[in-house]
């Protein structure tokens, strides 16, 4: 039974590697970028050491880490949404089905797919932004095991939530462009508009923005709610989208 | 040729009533089917009958509005996993993961099958002709050699009933031969294949019982000798057609006679007198009338007639 719930996960995991387009992008998108910045900024304070600071050090973590928190709603976006509407889109949903498999047990794999992959191109580009944050603090201090394990967290749990949601969205429409646009959009942009409208107030809590923000110890616009709160949003939105994927894909016509 | 009974028992696929409603339109209408196991069935049916409907309710894809369905004695879907742990399936064309070679497509299946499926990949690619293929992208794959890897996948199923929809589109006259030997060589295993199609000719050379589905409905169903039988005629030369057709016309057993250039065309009833009986009574009638007979033979009837009388029927009857 666990074998056989492996060897699905296994297959989905292949058909998320082996779209080498998607796969190139997403590790460009999550370790180049912030190799990129890491390069870009030692080069300059090695051109100008007394007006440009050390590319390492908390501050250059925490500016990484919270720029990781964008990355991993793009990536979320790009690997969920396959996950969730690529057996569709292709037109292979119906073989796998007609094999007589549990639906929810597709599901259930491409979801985890998702989260592992996510995870996997997240933690590279976590270990660049650590090693990179230590390796050039020069004077200034270096990041601790706790900030890392607090930032580094929120960052892995920010991708694998938002991983789950697009796998669950991705169930109902089964158009991968549009949807990863407008997650994109959702996550990177009007997330940031809304969490700066105070009128809002706590309302904004609910933004997956903010969970994250909350949880890598940020302050949050003037916010200020509980970690197991930020927490609980964050399971929540994750929780509503799975649930609500599982009912449609038992029920959907093929 | 395998011929198995249609007793309940050995039935591999039956339906009952089988209604599946799109908004106000029936593309299934109180279907009653029969299949029997260890046969090739061909299901014919112009484009738009609803054949691939009735392929997608039985392998639960999608769900009826009515009526009742098994699959290899398993009511579907109450019990669809057991059903279709022995039934492997091609709806519409088969499709694959351009991106993954042959044998990685025959893997994500067989791990959704689980169990001893992985184990059959390297025999389901011998079997099809795609081993020296199988770490190539299916990208790069013709129609034929996605057909024939859809086979490959419907056998790591070790399957009891097969369900190819339309195998045949889009393959030359090679790759039908080919297709049309891998399903013969199934149904002699003793398996099941049900085989939709609109080509009439190959289900004629392909399969030993058929139905003919017209929008929505079951119309006819049976062994395809039965099912050509039905159309039995005769071709008499006689130097007098319009006595001949006047003199046979209202015997038991004739449906009709028409006179033809030279001769007199009789069709026999279905569910009439033995033949041998039948045309012995209308060449002693022809005689006693002092008509002379040149020629009496039997005109081959093909399940395209057979298909096309019930079709033109159907519409004239609308």
């Amino acid at each position: 039974m666990i074998s056989d719930a492996l060897a699905l996960i296994r297959s989905d995991l292949l058909k998320l590697r082996r779209r080498r387009g998607l796969m190139a992008m997403a590790a460009l998108i999550a370790v180049g970028s912030v190799a990129v910045v890491f390069i870009v900024t030692a080069a300059r304070h090695g051109a100008n050491p007394q007006h440009v600071r050390p590319a390492g050090g908390v501050k250059s973590f925490q500016d990484a880490t919270d720029f990781l928190g964008m990355i991993a709603v793009v990536l979320a976006a790009m690997i969920g949404v396959t996950a969730g509407a690529g057996d569709a889109e292709i037109g292979t949903l119906r073989d796998l089905l007609a094999t007589g498999r549990s639906r929810l047990a597709f599901y259930a794999s491409r979801a985890v797919a998702a989260v592992v992959t996510t995870t996997v191109l997240l933690v590279a580009a976590l270990v660049i932004v650590t090693v990179c944050s230590i390796a050039l603090a020069g004077p200034l201090p270096a990041p601790s095991v706790s900030d890392i394990a607090r930032r580094g967290g929120a960052v892995l749990a920010f991708g694998a939530m938002g991983a789950l949601v697009c796998t669950g969205i991705a169930t109902f429409v089964r158009s991968r462009g549009p949807l990863m646009a407008s997650v994109i959009a959702f996550g990177v942009l009007i997330s940031q508009l809304l969490l700066q409208l105070s009128f809002l107030g706590s309302l904004r809590e609910a933004l997956p923005l903010a969970t994250f923000q909350r949880m890598a110890g940020d302050t949050v616009a003037g916010l200020h709610f509980a970690l197991p709160l930020a927490i609980a949003v964050a399971v929540a939105w994750a929780l509503a989208a799975l649930v609500a994927g599982g009912w449609w894909a038992r029920r959907v016509e093929v | 040729m395998t011929r198995s009974s249609t007793d309940g028992a050995a039935l591999a696929v039956k339906t009952t009533g089988l209604t599946k409603r799109f908004g106000e339109r029936n593309a299934l209408d109180g279907v009653d089917l029969k299949v029997p196991r260890g046969v090739a069935f061909g299901f014919l049916g112009p484009n738009g009958a609803g054949k691939t409907t009735i392929i997608r309710l039985l392998l639960a894809l999608a769900w009826p509005t009515s009526g009742s369905m098994s699959v290899l004695g398993h009511a579907v879907p109450a019990r669809r996993a057991q059903a279709l742990a022995g039934v492997g399936a091609i709806v519409e064309e088969p499709r694959f993961y351009g991106f993954l070679s042959g044998r990685e497509n025959l893997e994500v299946n067989a791990a959704a099958r689980g169990g001893m499926a992985a184990k059959r990949i390297p025999a389901a690619l011998e079997r099809v002709g795609l081993r020296a293929r199988a770490s190539d992208r299916v990208s790069s794959y013709s129609l034929g050699m996605r057909q024939r890897l859809g086979i490959a996948r419907c056998l790591l199923a070790d399957p009891e009933l097969l369900f190819l929809d339309e195998p045949m589109n889009g393959l030359d006259p090679a790759g039908m031969l080919e297709v049309r030997g891998l399903i013969r060589g199934l149904v002699d295993e003793g398996r099941t294949v049900f085989l939709s199609s609109h080509l009439l000719d190959e289900v004629q050379r392909t399969c030993d019982f058929a139905a003919i589905v017209d929008r929505g409905r079951v119309v006819t169903q049976g062994s395809i000798d039965e099912l050509t039988a039905r159309n039995r005629r005769i071709s008499i030369g006689t130097d007098d057609p319009g006595r001949a057709a006047a003199l046979v016309a209202n015997l038991h057993g004739v449906d009709g006679a028409a006179v033809e250039s030279g001769g007199v065309v009789v069709s026999l009833a279905a569910n009439g007198t033995a033949d041998r009986e039948l045309v012995t009574e209308i060449v002693r009638r022809m005689l006693d009338a002092r008509l002379a007979i040149d020629r009496v033979a039997p005109i081959e009837s093909s399940l395209e007639e057979r298909f096309l009388n019930i079709t033109q029927r159907l519409e004239d009857e609308k």
